[in-house]
């Protein structure tokens, strides 16, 4: 409970800037996207890997909170909610496009300022891009909402639209790809 | 279920980082949703219930600068003004007689005798881009005193005695809350500044980003000290004024304003015109229709409500339910932090004059016991600023470097800020975000700084202008041990 609270009390702008959006107030709405902007960017570009795709994504996505911010009541973190419709629009795109995904290296390069790079680092990150690449939408997601954002099981789940029990599973199969391509081992604790 | 995070894989999978939008998606998106917003024209816009009037013409007007025209001109500029723009109660008159600086140095020293201020604030501003003839009214009702106290309420122009939503910051039993309708709270807490954000909500400036009015003043004290511009003397609802026109830098991006027209009240520096304009479009206005100036005195919170209640004439009970209960928040001496929290509070060591360290037993313990907040506030007359310190580990996962989405305050990122490198203290060699911004509705200016060496963020927020964000900055010291 207390990782919850926490994870909302990170997560949410002060709640007078949710309700003046859902009253419809522009400049608030605005300030909610700007303040989740970076980490929707992180999920649709995890999910979709192309930089138009993931625009076209966000596009789509802001516009449906903007119509539904208005029913927004609370009982998920507005963060949550902002990842579930973000989601659900990238599974669309990708739907739309029916194409495997797969992130650009160059692209990968560019997004960090890396002028110190090692060969070696390099080449992880790509063997990381790739694996991240082949696998599913869920599983991309469930990782990239747990590990790489810090996410809750539970508020993981929701954004998923699935049980606990599947997205333990799904980020049990996730982290085990991802981890042969770094060529690391388990770490201890984890669950298998 | 046990819960696990791979920490490993969750930094690799940020070392990938992730791209910026393309140029224009913001710009895209607006357009959209103004589109969208026309098919919805019934809704309410402004962040505040408010009613819908239309008055035509009065979102342009030709640009007029008091200041840097001749005398005759002058006078004929202020003849169209009046006429176009006279409100009762207001004489204009004069040339230009002080500078931007006068006048700050008058806001200054205002809360040296005071004082609680009373206000009545009408608000109208554009609905929306894209349909400039719709404009929106609301009326707010607002006390602050030179304790920390503030309280708003908002009635609805529609109908003026409902008052639909409030929210009152108790400084002194670091209590905020929120009611919908007279009698009936939506909320109210002890503050515990991380329970809402994880922007350090300084129990002295209180949540300061939900008070518009101090917010406002908060920007116009940071504008005045960077402007050269001039003041005319003038006369508001029978009391003496200032009136100056202010530019603000890197204004006119997005829904920004590039210049806001100004009158402020002599004795209190409390605004008592804003008018924000962007061109020739007037993007906002706020006009006091009331104003009271108290004597200083510490006002309970009763006494705050009272005050509200006699400006609404609207009698409703005062709220019974009971404060939540204490999540960590508690002040102690400034000596007691090491014990309380295992470290000291940053202090400042250099403050504007008319600033004193108000409140010397001012601490936040984050209600997450191991990861406490410092909060320690300086105040003058009804300005004020807190330096907050908490762990580096409470920004989170965002992945830029430099970029404002890191800023601490959090809570609206693609802000103008500028960065200057420390030269001097305890932060030497750090570089600082100064965030001076007409579009940070929900924020107030303030500086942030990160120092990994000591695992710090550390946040300079309130009335501050640009250089003396840095001058507090570099002043900035260890606390007692």
């Amino acid at each position: 409970m207390l990782t919850a609270a926490m994870d909302q009390a990170r997560s949410d702008p002060y709640p007078s800037v949710i309700a003046a959006a859902r009253r419809g107030d522009r400049e608030a709405f605005a300030t909610l996207v700007m303040h989740f902007d970076g980490r929707m960017r992180g999920l649709a570009w995890r999910l979709l890997g192309d930089r138009q795709l993931m625009d076209d994504a966000l596009q789509t996505a802001y516009l449906k909170a903007l119509r539904g911010i208005g029913g927004f009541r609370g009982e998920a973190a507005i963060g949550t909610w902002f990842y579930r419709i973000v989601y659900n629009a990238c599974v669309d795109e990708i739907g739309r496009e029916r194409r495997t995904t797969v992130l650009p290296l160059d692209e990968v390069a560019n997004a960090i300022d890396c002028a110190p790079d090692t060969a070696d680092l390099l080449a992880r990150r790509a063997a990381l891009a790739a694996a991240l690449s082949q696998l599913p939408p869920d599983q991309r997601a469930a990782v990239v909402l747990v590990d790489e954002e810090g996410y809750d099981y539970r508020s993981a789940a929701e954004v998923l639209g699935v049980p606990l029990g599947t997205l333990s599973s799904r980020l049990a199969h996730a982290r085990a790809a991802l981890r042969e391509a770094l060529g690391g081992a388990h770490l201890a604790g984890e669950e298998r | 279920m046990s819960e696990y995070r791979d920490k490993e894989l969750g930094d690799a999978l940020r070392d990938l980082g992730r791209p910026e939008h393309d140029e224009g998606f913001f710009t895209k998106l607006w357009a959209e949703a103004d589109r969208e917003s026309v098919a919805h024209s019934d809704r309410t816009v402004g962040g505040e219930a408010e009613s819908r009037e239309t008055r035509a013409g009065w979102w342009t007007r030709p640009r007029v600068r008091l200041a840097g025209i001749a005398v005759a001109g002058a006078a004929a500029a202020l003849i169209v003004a009046v006429a176009l723009f006279g409100l009762p109660g207001t004489e204009r008159a004069g040339p230009a007689d002080a500078t931007a600086a006068d006048v700050l140095a008058t806001m200054d020293h205002a809360g040296e005798t005071l004082m609680t201020v009373t206000a009545e604030v009408v608000s109208t501003y554009l609905a929306k881009d894209s349909d400039p003839a719709h404009t929106l009214t609301l009326r707010r009702h607002v006390v602050i005193d030179t304790a920390g106290n503030w309280l708003r309420s908002l009635t609805d122009e529609a109908d003026p005695e409902k008052t639909v939503e409030g929210t009152l910051f108790d400084a002194r039993a670091l209590q905020w809350g929120e009611w919908r309708a007279p009698g009936s709270w939506d909320g109210k807490s002890t503050l515990p500044g991380l329970l809402y954000t994880h922007v350090p909500a300084s129990h002295g400036i209180g949540p300061r980003s939900e008070n518009p009015d101090l917010a406002t003043i908060s920007l116009i004290r940071a504008l005045l000290a960077g402007s050269d511009a001039t003041a005319t003397s003038i006369t508001y609802l029978d009391r003496d004024a200032w009136h100056l026109e202010l530019d603000v830098p890197g204004g006119g991006k997005l829904r920004q304003p590039d210049r806001i027209d100004l009158t402020i009240d002599k004795q209190t520096g409390y605004p008592l015109e804003t008018v924000e304009w962007r061109g020739d479009t007037k993007d906002s206005e706020q006009r006091v229709v009331s104003f009271e100036v108290g004597a200083a005195s510490a006002q309970d919170e009763s006494a705050m409500f009272q005050s509200i209640e006699k400006a609404i004439k609207n009698p409703y009970e005062s709220p019974t339910t009971p404060s939540s209960s204490d999540l960590g928040c508690q002040r102690a001496p400034l000596e007691r932090f090491v014990d309380l929290i295992g470290r000291p509070a940053i202090v400042a060591a250099w403050m504007p004059d008319g600033f004193a360290f108000a409140d010397p037993t001012a601490m936040t313990a984050s209600w997450i016991s191991d990861d406490p907040e410092t909060s320690v506030v300086y105040r003058g007359g009804l300005w004020s600023f807190a330096v907050d310190s908490y762990p580096l580990s409470r920004l989170g996962t965002s992945s830029d470097e430099n970029g404002v989405i890191d800023d601490p305050i959090g809570q609206q990122s693609g802000l103008n800020d500028e960065v200057v490198k420390l030269t001097r203290g305890l932060f030497a060699g750090s570089k600082a975000h100064i965030v001076i911004d007409a579009r940070a509705r929900y924020t107030a200016p303030h500086l942030w700084l990160r120092d990994k060496k000591r695992d710090l963020a550390v946040v300079v927020l309130g009335d501050l202008s640009r250089d003396e964000f840095i001058a507090v900055a570099e002043s900035l010291k260890e606390g007692p041990k």
